[in-house]
């Protein structure tokens, strides 16, 4: 079933734009559900998972002028998702998790303090992959937008972190 | 190529969308410049960075929570691609019935789709959802359904009708089976309405903004009629009186109801004017077309917002659709208008309790406006909205 086979995915990708598991669940499931009623629309000319990545995007800024959410800060998105940056192997090298935890940190404080056209196009990059004629066509603005997006994201992003750059 | 646009090339490179002549110069520069060299460096780690963010799975509550929205919407969905609006999933349909007249507008919405707006009602405003008074509680209709309180109170609604005076009196009902709600609202039209609609269906299928309409003239006892064949069909669980709205605000803003000719998609059939005796038979007959009844199909945009806006409060108790099936006293509510109408043949109150869910049925909300009239013009003459009402 497609859901089962693309909710997770697609829930990752929304927790990781709004900062909030709740928000994603209820955004992927009204993208869930609009993409069950628009089914017929769907032409094939694109991957299923970018014409669904497409509706969830719309779902989520419908969702954000409903709500006037305003983006959260990391440590209220982490309280609000309960997810905590745990390195599995965190008991046998505990050094090492508490190390990674704080980058992990810092990484997703950075990520949050992006505005959202940026935040959505480096998330749908870094995070899934997608190439930047899908994210095009997801966000629904010209490719030289998303490569522009995408360029000044990472700016923003390496001076957020450039400490922790450095020190890599 | 200026500095700004190398960065940036940068980036094209390292996700490897740039043009081979583009991924060349930027191949050259890298050998010639460690500032590049280490900005590319950055560039992917800050990529790794950002994928070694821990994964966050689904819920697993989303299927279920996805497979009910859609278990509901398919029955509404199913129904709204056949006969009219296709986008919208919104379905108007505007019966009146005139003469000592009646008028009756029915809005079908599908229950799932209730975030979407309605259509806009042609040259009015739309009122935000939060400066539009609500006609009909959120919560009313699942709650009425799912607790199995199913009533339709023909009695209570006709005494609204009859007694509101000329303006229109809101009812909100409920449905379980829309198909089935669709064949019992088709079964009021004549086959001419039907053609008719089905025509200008069609013709405006794909202009997404746009819900059908159906305009009914016929004289009380035809409403009583309707009613009780509406209300046999066990389809129709429940209906409460909502409120009043003034007849005039809702022409002012483009819905006429007194001409023939509505947004310029009239369509209308003609039958012979009605004899008192037709009135009486009509009133007692289950089916079958009775005489005197005349026609009109008027395509209609309504938006359920608009609607809403020209609501205001009953200042009588609410009728029907109660909990209790029992329907109000004769008189309790509009006592004297009632006698003033003089003796009517009596509608039937049927209590649906006995009516079993219809499995895979979507909840639809449904409202009845329910035009009155205490006198009329001669058969298939407009009625004016602001006619002074008169005792039969």
């Amino acid at each position: 079933m497609l859901v089962a086979r693309y909710q997770d995915r697609l829930f990752n990708m929304l927790a990781k734009v709004t900062g909030s598991a709740e928000e994603a669940g209820e955004i992927a499931q009204q993208a869930f559900v609009l993409a069950f009623r628009k089914l017929a629309s769907f032409r094939g000319q694109s991957a299923f998972y970018t014409w669904l990545y497409r509706i969830a995007m719309n779902a989520m800024i419908s969702e954000k002028r409903r709500n006037r959410r305003q983006s959260v800060s990391i440590d209220a998105a982490r309280e609000r998702t309960g997810t905590e940056p745990v390195d599995p192997d965190a008991d046998n090298r505990p050094a090492h998790a508490i190390e990674l935890a704080e980058q992990q940190r810092q990484v997703q404080a950075a990520l949050a303090e992006l505005s959202e056209e940026f935040r959505v196009v480096l998330v749908l990059k870094e995070i899934d992959g997608l190439k930047y004629e899908e994210i095009a066509e997801i966000v629904d603005c010209p490719i030289g937008t998303v490569r522009s997006r995408i360029h000044r994201a990472r700016n923003e992003m390496r001076e957020k972190l450039s400490r922790m750059l450095k020190e890599q | 190529m200026t500095d700004s646009s190398h960065h940036q090339s940068l980036s094209g490179y390292f996700d490897g969308e740039l043009e081979p002549e583009d991924k060349a110069d930027v191949a050259q520069r890298l050998e010639q410049s460690s500032d590049i060299r280490n900005e590319l460096s950055e560039i992917e780690q800050l990529s790794n960075f950002l994928q070694e963010l821990p994964a966050q799975t689904a819920p697993a509550t989303l299927i279920p929570q996805v497979l009910n929205q859609i278990g509901a919407a398919q029955a509404t969905a199913t129904e709204s691609r056949k006969p009219a609006s296709d986008a919208r999933h919104n379905t108007v349909l505007v019966v009146s019935l005139l003469a000592t007249v009646a008028g009756l507008t029915v809005m079908l919405r599908p229950s799932a789709f209730r975030d979407q707006p309605y259509v806009e009602l042609p040259g009015g405003s739309n009122p935000t959802a939060a400066n539009a008074p609500a006609v009909i509680p959120e919560s009313s209709t699942h709650a009425a359904v799912d607790k199995a309180e199913l009533h339709v109170d023909v009695t209570s609604l006709l005494q609204a009708c009859r007694t509101a005076g000329g303006d229109v009196v809101v009812i909100d009902a409920t449905v379980a089976d829309l198909p089935a709600a669709m064949r019992a609202i088709s079964a009021w039209q004549n086959p001419s309405a039907r053609r008719a609609a089905t025509t200008e269906e069609g013709q405006r299928k794909d202009a997404g903004d746009w819900s059908s309409g159906i305009y009914l003239q016929a004289q009380p006892a035809e409403l009583s009629r309707v009613l009780n064949t509406m209300a046999a069909n066990p389809v129709w669980r429940r209906m409460d009186v909502r409120g009043v709205v003034d007849v005039a605000s809702l022409q002012s803003d483009g819905l006429d109801l007194t001409t023939r000719s509505v947004n310029g998609f009239a369509r209308a059939t003609s039958r012979p004017a009605p004899t008192a005796a037709d009135d009486q038979a009509s009133a007692v007959s289950a089916g079958g077309s009775p005489a005197g009844v005349q026609l009109k199909y008027i395509p209609v945009r309504i938006s359920s917002a608009k609607l809403a806006g020209v609501v205001r409060p009953r200042t009588t108790p609410a009728l029907g659709g109660s909990r209790s099936p029992q329907p109000p006293s004769e008189g309790a509510a509009l006592p004297a208008r009632q006698k003033d109408l003089g003796e009517q043949p009596a509608p039937t109150k049927l209590d649906k309790n006995d009516a079993k869910p219809s499995t895979g049925g979507a909840l639809l909300r449904v409202v009845l406006v329910l035009r009155t009239q205490t006198s009329g013009p001669p058969s298939g003459q407009p009625i004016p909205p602001d006619r002074p009402k008169s005792k039969r």
